[in-house]
């Protein structure tokens, strides 16, 4: 018996050694970077500027009232030699792990995407639900801008894409994953969020989006084309309109929107795309007083501006040959593959005909008539 | 039939996602991969439930004590030998796969071999125990990892970023003739209850084998391969899914857990799937050990009372995984997979017809 236990404790004694091979780095000899940024340079041989925001983590509170950042930038021929050398810039392992929002410049869009983008694709530690967005005027500095609001504990810029901070119509989010299949796929464009700041203001200003088609073809979205895109793609379900007419000045707070729309191709006619939007709302501002008699008014008037502006913005996408919102997905996804659906999409997609419905519908006056 | 039956179904259909099965699906996506399925689910079927059928005629009786009942030594030989090979390929596929995923996702700086001896080890202690307790290791874990793979399941049917288009346009190929790799590696997902031809033997009660267990293995199976097909295009997209090496767990990384203690799914995903892919390594190694025991049995290699026989084939095994596996690059593993995957489904017709003639002469 006891002959057995000595046994015993030698085959475990023996096999801890087998548990000394993993490579433990404690937490203060890991440096964790919370967002990467890629710029594009005129050098052409090294033609990548990187640059990665690292946390430094503090003790205490009271120790640092403000979160404190370390930078580091380098310039590369590639994302990846780039990041080997930066891990000779500073004494801690560089760890990708909460590395949750990359930053694209705008000097490296022009570039070829599916080129630049691939290290994010490949390396296995940049996870597939980082957020990804393009800075102006560049993505350094953006990194580099601290807003006064940010809290330790926080980064400014997770709270405006996690839905945990501001949440509103104007941002459009992309993940990782995301993006990467609108890259790849056909028939849905990818979309990106625009980070805007500027040297005097410390604030980031996130409300426009850039929509790209192969590799030279983008479009910028303004303000207010941001909104409808977040609107129609069903990713914001409260919005506001605004209905001007006459003397009258009106604004209503959509809370709930649904779309749906359906491609019709009838033989020997112009395809249509039918498109249902329903919006139930409240008013928020308006310049007179709201009787109920006036709601039905102030429902058709609406659905009149809605039903011109999203038939705009439709436009304006099928004007620069753009798909942000997946109709040709949509197209591909309703017809049997027995022929190149695909090649058919691109000859219907400019001879498209939009038939908006937009039936706004508003439910009450708000506090006061 | 008992509930260690369903144990045994469940496993196969949550295991199968982290091997190549998948993939092999997403090559023919252009081609039959759906009409594929959808065969291979309705055959599979059939077949599982003629399989344990049979097996319920005969309680308290495995594969191999049938075989040498009713038919002549030169038979059942060559027919334990090739099972339990094909059971041992089976077992090795998961290993293989899923050390390559550790080494990619969790412990990136631990070395291969180490990865692959952890593995092995606590699988040796598994397939040397009796089937009584190998059944019940699989209800604990299985009871405690598949309710979480649920989940997260439901989770991704439920979440934003899953594009229902995209599950349509992989629809819209329904029309293709079947093809029979994607058929062969379809068939992997529900013939879980294959492994009755040992476990069978602690079934001594008398079971039954109606509609009911068919309907349940067909929705089931159904509801895995739909899952296990479909998830991942809806998050992938469907044109250049083919390229993904691991789709399953770039699946698991699209997916946010807002007030979850991890906000990566992929973590638990991955560890839950360690946990079935571990069950799935020792019911088919164990199978492998209980069949080989059958064939070769050396009766004087005894130590204190104890015949060592079993050690020998532990470490056959122990050998075979850590030469075969630091070995294969992860596109050649990816290869041959899908060479025993195209090899399991005419094996299954083997076992089939071997019971169905052993039933006549038992009959006789």
């Amino acid at each position: 018996m006891n002959r057995k236990i000595l046994f015993l404790v030698v085959v475990v004694l023996t096999s801890m050694t087998l548990i000394s091979g993993c490579g433990f780095k404690d937490i203060d000899k890991r440096g964790f970077v919370v967002a990467v940024g890629v710029d594009g340079t005129k050098n052409k041989k090294k033609p990548y500027r990187l640059t990665l925001k690292l946390a430094v983590p503090t003790g205490t509170f009271k120790q640092s009232p403000k979160p404190t950042y370390a930078y580091l930038s380098i310039e590369s021929a590639t994302l990846a030699e780039g990041i080997r050398i930066l891990k000779t810039h500073t004494d801690k392992e560089l760890d990708f792990a909460h590395a949750k929002v990359i930053v694209l410049g705008e000097s490296i869009l022009e570039r070829d995407m599916k080129e630049t983008f691939d290290i994010f694709l490949r390396r296995r530690d940049f996870q597939g639900i980082a957020w990804i967005a393009v800075g102006e005027p560049s993505a350094e500095g953006i990194l580099k801008t601290n807003p006064t609001t940010d809290l330790p504990g926080s980064n400014a810029l997770f709270n405006i894409f996690s839905n945990e901070g501001t949440e509103s119509a104007y941002i459009v989010t992309t993940y990782l994953y995301d993006f990467s299949r609108r890259l790849f796929e056909a028939g849905l464009d990818p979309i990106l969020p625009i980070i805007r700041t500027t040297e005097k203001t410390n604030e980031y200003r996130t409300n426009q989006a850039i929509v790209f088609k192969d590799d030279k073809k983008q479009l910028k979205l303004n303000t207010e084309d941001t909104k409808f895109y977040n609107i129609l793609s069903e990713n914001e379900t409260k919005a506001d309109i605004e209905v001007s007419k006459k003397e009258l000045l009106f604004a209503i707070a959509a809370n709930n929107i649904k779309v749906n729309y359906k491609i019709l191709t009838p033989a020997n006619k112009q395809p249509v795309l039918k498109m249902n939007i329903d919006i139930q709302g409240i008013v928020e501002e308006s310049t007179e007083r709201v009787t109920p008699e006036k709601l039905k008014d102030y429902s058709r008037d609406a659905s009149e501006v809605a039903q011109k502006r999203f038939t705009h913005f439709l436009k304006l996408l099928q004007e620069n040959e753009v798909d942000p919102l997946g109709f040709g997905l949509r197209y591909k996804a309703t017809r049997l593959h027995n022929r190149d659906t695909e090649a058919e999409w691109q000859r219907i997609y400019p001879q498209l005909k939009f038939d908006v419905n937009a039936k706004v519908k508003v439910k009450s006056p708000g506090v006061i008539e | 039939m008992n509930r260690y039956f369903y144990y045994l179904l469940a496993v196969n259909m949550v295991a199968h996602i982290i091997t190549s099965v998948p993939m092999v699906l997403f090559e023919a996506r252009k081609g039959g991969a759906i009409v594929s399925m959808i065969l291979s689910l309705i055959l599979g079927t059939i077949m599982i439930y003629w399989i344990t059928k049979i097996f319920t005629c005969f309680p308290g009786k495995g594969y191999p004590e049938l075989l040498k009942e009713y038919t002549s030594k030169w038979i059942s030989f060559p027919l334990l030998l090739s099972t339990a090979l094909v059971w041992f390929t089976a077992g090795l596929i998961t290993v293989i796969t899923y050390s390559a995923l550790l080494r990619r996702f969790l412990t990136p700086e631990m070395p291969l071999m180490g990865i692959i001896s952890m593995i092995v080890l606590f699988v040796s202690f598994g397939i040397l125990m009796n089937s009584r307790s190998v059944l019940y290791t699989v209800e604990i874990v299985a009871l405690l990892s598949i309710p979480f793979t649920i989940f997260i399941f439901i989770k991704m049917y439920l979440d934003k970023g899953m594009n229902w288009d995209f599950v349509r346009e992989a629809m819209m190929y329904i029309g293709n003739m079947p093809d029979y790799p994607s058929f062969s590696a379809s068939l992997y997902v529900i013939l879980g209850p294959a492994n009755l031809i040992i476990f069978n033997r602690v079934f001594t009660d008398k079971q039954k084998m109606t509609w009911k267990q068919l309907l349940i293995i067909g929705i089931t199976g159904a509801f895995a391969l739909f899952t296990s097909y479909f998830i991942p295009i809806g998050f992938q997209g469907f044109q250049h899914i083919n390229h993904l090496v691991h789709p399953w767990f770039l699946t698991a990384d699209s997916i946010r857990m807002k007030f979850g203690f991890i906000e990566r799914v992929l973590f638990i995903f991955a560890l839950v799937n360690l946990a079935v892919s571990f069950l799935s390594i020792l019911v088919h190694w164990h199978v492998t050990t209980e069949l080989l025991k059958n064939i070769i049995w050396f009766k004087k290699f005894q130590w204190k009372g104890y015949n060592l026989t079993p050690l020998v084939f532990v470490v056959l095994f122990w050998i075979g995984s850590l030469v075969i596996i630091p070995y294969l690059t992860e596109p050649q593993l990816h290869t041959y997979t899908e060479y025993a995957l195209n090899f399991l489904s005419p094996y299954v017709l083997v076992i089939l017809f071997s019971l169905l003639w052993i039933k006549k002469r038992a009959r006789a």
